[in-house]
């Protein structure tokens, strides 16, 4: 039984790294701009796509070692969303915020 | 929120269109690999894969608690987030703040897709939305806009995941997950950790 309870535990942290990176990532744009951005979850699968992609290459290329794992993550890192959502979702804040201003 | 529903919805369909709507598998990396051994007569088992993503996960959090105490940018983040008029005020720039955290943000659900490939190496153009509400509801029931309250809350809902699937049957998860939200919510609509709203201090809630 207690080697059961252990497994669990085991796995729910698993799943709680997943859930944490991503409620993390919900507070921190919520904390600043008291807004719901739902893309976040999107953002992953994308990532989650990108991570997979570049994991298939590199079994393509027969890399049986941890490069694979650092390529994935280094594709998934920075990807190409978070410059235009980075440079334009203040803008629009600001322009809503002077709108509700007005 | 409805221009992020809408770029949500965009997002989607483009990985719908480049999957062509099918789920996508990855053989498992290093399956004999990680940590194994014998507990009253159960073996217990946790894949590289798994150790990696929890050490990954435990690593980015204390980095980002750490830059938020230590770090000049930290200390703008935390003026900006509890009154970002002031903040621009005291010469903050609220937009620049704003510009990192949208970074940072994606680079945290950066890392949570990439630890999804690895960890469980299956990946579908529809576990965005659900892995998006689970997230939010976890770090709502925790405290919404506080990161320890993000993580309390996700540990949370992590630890009620697995206990429910480990102990009854998995096609209620979903439902005694989302039925506990709800209770929380009603029992404690500021979250486990976050302290009751006073009428006259609206923003001292956090």
């Amino acid at each position: 039984m207690a080697g059961y309870i252990v497994q669990q535990i085991l796995n729910g942290l698993a799943l709680a790294a997943v859930y944490v990176l991503l409620a993390v990532a919900f507070a921190l744009v919520h904390a600043v701009t008291r807004r719901i951005v739902f893309t976040l979850g999107d953002l992953a699968t994308y990532a989650s796509f990108c991570a997979l992609y570049v994991a298939l290459l590199a079994l393509v290329f027969d890399f049986r070692d941890y490069t694979q794992i650092l390529l994935a993550f280094a594709a998934a890192g920075p990807q190409p969303w978070r410059w235009p959502l980075s440079s334009t979702v203040p803008w629009w804040s600001r322009l809503s915020a002077s709108r509700a201003k007005r | 929120m409805i221009a992020s529903i809408g770029l949500s919805i965009v997002v989607q369909e483009v990985l719908r269109l480049t999957s062509n709507g099918r789920d996508q598998w990855l053989s498992p990396y290093f399956p004999n690999a990680g940590l194994s051994f014998e507990l009253s007569g159960f073996e217990v088992r946790a894949s590289a894969m798994s150790l990696t993503a929890v050490a990954l996960a435990v690593f980015l959090c204390l980095l980002l608690l750490g830059f938020m105490r230590l770090t000049p940018a930290g200390r703008w983040w935390r003026a900006v987030s509890e009154d970002a008029g002031l903040a621009a005020l005291s010469g903050i720039n609220v937009g620049r703040v704003i510009a990192i955290t949208f970074a940072s943000a994606g680079g945290f659900a950066a890392a949570a897709g990439g630890i999804l490939t690895v960890r469980y190496s299956g990946v579908n153009f529809t576990m965005g939305l659900m892995l998006a509400l689970k997230a939010l509801f976890a770090g709502i029931i925790g405290c919404f806009g506080t990161i320890s309250g993000a993580i309390a809350g996700a540990v949370l809902l992590a630890a009620l995941e697995t206990g429910w699937q480990a102990a009854f049957d998995i096609n209620y998860r979903d439902v005694v997950v989302f039925g506990v939200i709800i209770l929380v919510l009603m029992l404690r609509p500021d979250g486990l950790v976050g302290r009751p709203l006073r009428v006259d201090q609206p923003d001292r809630a956090r």
